[in-house]
């Protein structure tokens, strides 16, 4: 009974006010019209404003981008061409005094001296170094640009005195000019003054109208997984030392240095899946597994013979580790092609800059490298293929860690997909060589394409 | 005239002719709404402007699995009510687990004009006048009323049986007023 009389109560209410309307006075439409012209001209400010920002950032990126390749490439370039003139060295001591005097004379007498040099070969070794030192004759010639001849050799020691000369750099061979020569001329500027007008540009947008723009956009993309494949550039910031062989099993060197310089660039590759998750409105966390690949050009001087007395493709990094056994012999240099192949396993925080249809990601990370194998194949097809797998006799280490850096734009297409551009720079922190091989620090620079499918 | 879903069409684009017609079909039904949570015209407008301007943001996530103007009034009623959480101090927190109801005799309030029962409705004090248009008019229970402004059970049973025994004083004086003009006319 009383809650039927509640209801009773309760009912008159409701129906009194079920289809009750009220005109309201004509100030709140022009306030509403004044308030929704007003945030339509904040909604182009930050657009505007942001976009600024993220071509600001764009150009950042990719400015500290350059200039971390092109050092890395320049470091290179430098340690690569002392690498081989240091070598070249080593394999004829006799050359220092023939060189001290070069240093007095003209860049005439030099070439005179370059070609006595070249007539000038060692024919000496088993059959297997004989073929090689056939090569060498051609590696001196092709080389003979940017390697300093047998005679031509200067001390290490007094290497940063004396190789560079008031004419002539030898070790480069690269001639020097000093600024006093260089003829001096006025500067004159022609053409009359103009004003120039400086436009100021929008300040800094405050930090309340930006919280106003952190509103809730959360989209439903949660969860999701992505095939990608990468492609580009590595710099393997190789350091190994080189080893000495009085005796090699395949002939009569003695005193010579095993030695082999990778080039200052090569090419990698990496294929994988991964998978995504949102953990707040602009961070996410990414994972996966890769497949990296990792190839580059080396000019060694020594090979190994298996028991077949068949020679096969060798570097020093592996020498070293070899040093013992009697199955390496030194020969003329020879250019091999090294590829590594590797297992990576990256985790990856990502910030969202851009959480749209279009969108564009900072992300940054680490990844657990597992070394699965090099090969090392002779280019002229002369040596078998040889190849190291990881293991406790290896010179690579199993695992290495490697820091990442990249960034992620990306398009969204329907409801579930998303396809983006990903630039991207791995540098290993650890080296992928062991400790008594020496270091490698690969340093690569990519661009990847993903395919995202979204979870609902 | 424009259909509801090209209204809608409309204001998700942003356009401000759409934007106003919209305005001009509900803004009407929602100044009433609006005024039954206020205690005044002018903050039923502050009221209803907050609200239009909450509904032109929010228009594209309207999946129209409701109607549109249940939904809106759910966003002025949302809006009054943030408008008026700042005086909810005000209300007693005592804990009431049986209300003693009076029997109700049968009203009518057919005779009554819509400001005067928005009048007696705006008389109220805070507390109750929210409570009252929850529970009475927009017909929430008093667990959900409890949760929706943070008081007990208790509290909101205890604002409605008052805003309930104002209100029939009201009803009952006006009319007293009513018949006793009657008699002079």
């Amino acid at each position: 009974m009383k809650n039927t009389e509640r209801q009773k109560f309760d009912d008159a209410w409701r129906d009194a006010f079920q289809h009750a309307e009220q005109t309201p006075s004509a100030e709140v439409w022009s306030a509403l019209d004044h308030h929704l012209t007003q945030a339509e001209g904040g909604i182009m400010k930050k657009r505007v404003i942001f976009y600024q920002r993220l071509a600001a950032a764009a150009i950042l990126f990719a400015l500290a981008f350059g200039a971390l390749a092109t050092y890395y490439v320049t470091e290179q370039v430098d340690d690569q061409t002392q690498e081989i003139i240091s070598s070249q060295k080593t394999e004829n001591p006799g050359a220092t005094s023939e060189s001290k005097n070069l240093a007095d004379n003209s860049s005439e007498e030099l070439k005179s001296i370059d070609s006595k040099l070249k007539s000038s070969s060692n024919t000496q070794g088993s059959s297997v170094a004989n073929s090689l030192i056939s090569q060498d004759n051609t590696f001196a010639e092709a080389g003979q640009q940017f390697v300093l001849p047998d005679s031509v050799n200067v001390n290490l020691d007094e290497k940063k005195n004396t190789n560079r000369f008031s004419g002539r750099d030898y070790n480069k061979g690269i001639a020097y000019i000093s600024i006093a020569d260089l003829p001096s001329h006025e500067i004159s500027l022609e053409g009359k003054v103009r004003d120039v007008t400086i436009v100021r540009k929008l300040p800094a947008m405050p930090a309340s109208f930006m919280a106003e723009s952190k509103r809730n956009k959360r989209t439903d993309e949660d969860l999701w997984a992505s095939i990608g494949a990468a492609t580009g550039n590595y710099s393997p910031q190789v350091n190994t030392g080189s080893v000495n062989y009085a005796v090699a099993s395949g002939g009569t060197f003695s005193n010579r240095s095993a030695a082999s310089s990778s080039d200052s660039r090569g090419s990698a590759y990496s294929v994988g899946v991964n998978l995504g998750k949102r953990l707040s409105d602009r961070w996410i966390l990414q994972g996966g597994i890769n497949y990296l690949n990792q190839a580059i050009g080396y000019n060694s001087n020594i090979a190994t013979l298996q028991s077949n007395n068949q020679a096969k493709a060798f570097v020093a990094d592996y020498a070293i580790q070899e040093q013992n056994t009697n199955s390496v012999l030194l020969t003329s240099p020879y250019e091999i092609n090294s590829v590594s192949e590797f297992i990576s396993v990256p985790v990856q925080a990502g910030y969202l800059l851009v959480d749209r249809k279009l969108g564009f990601q900072l992300n940054s990370g680490l990844a657990t490298d597992i070394f699965l194998q090099n090969t090392l194949t002779d280019k002229s097809g002369q040596l078998d293929k040889y190849s190291e797998s990881a293991g406790t006799d290896s010179p690579y280490n199993t695992f290495s860690l490697s820091g990442l850096l990249g960034s992620e734009l990306s398009y969204k297409i329907g409801t579930q997909y998303r396809l983006s551009v990903a630039p991207g720079l791995r540098y290993s922190m650890s080296s992928v060589l062991k400790s008594e091989s020496g270091t490698a620090n690969p340093l690569v620079w990519d661009l990847g394409f993903r395919f995202r499918y979204i979870f609902k | 005239m424009l259909s509801e879903i090209e209204l809608i069409k409309g204001c998700v684009k942003e356009d401000r002719a759409a934007q106003k017609a919209l305005y001009e079909r509900y803004c009407r039904k929602m100044m009433v709404v609006c005024q039954r949570y206020a205690k005044s015209t002018q903050e039923a407008e502050d009221a209803l402007q907050e609200g239009f301007v909450k509904v032109f943001a929010s228009i594209k996530s309207f999946r129209q699995d409701s109607r549109l103007d249940t939904w809106m009034t759910r966003i002025m009623i949302n809006t009054a009510l943030n408008q008026q959480r700042q005086k909810l101090y005000l209300l007693p927190m005592v804990d009431v687990t049986e209300i003693e109801m009076t029997e109700d005799s049968e009203i009518s309030l057919a005779s009554f004009h819509l400001s005067e029962l928005i009048a007696m409705i705006q008389s109220l004090p805070d507390g109750c006048r929210l409570v009252f248009n929850l529970f009475a008019i927009e017909g929430y229970n008093h667990k959900e009323i409890a949760e929706m402004l943070g008081i007990s059970e208790g509290t909101s049973k205890s604002q409605y049986s008052r805003a309930k025994s104002l209100l029939k004083v009201k009803l009952n004086l006006h009319s007293v007023y009513e018949k006793y003009r009657e008699t002079k006319v």
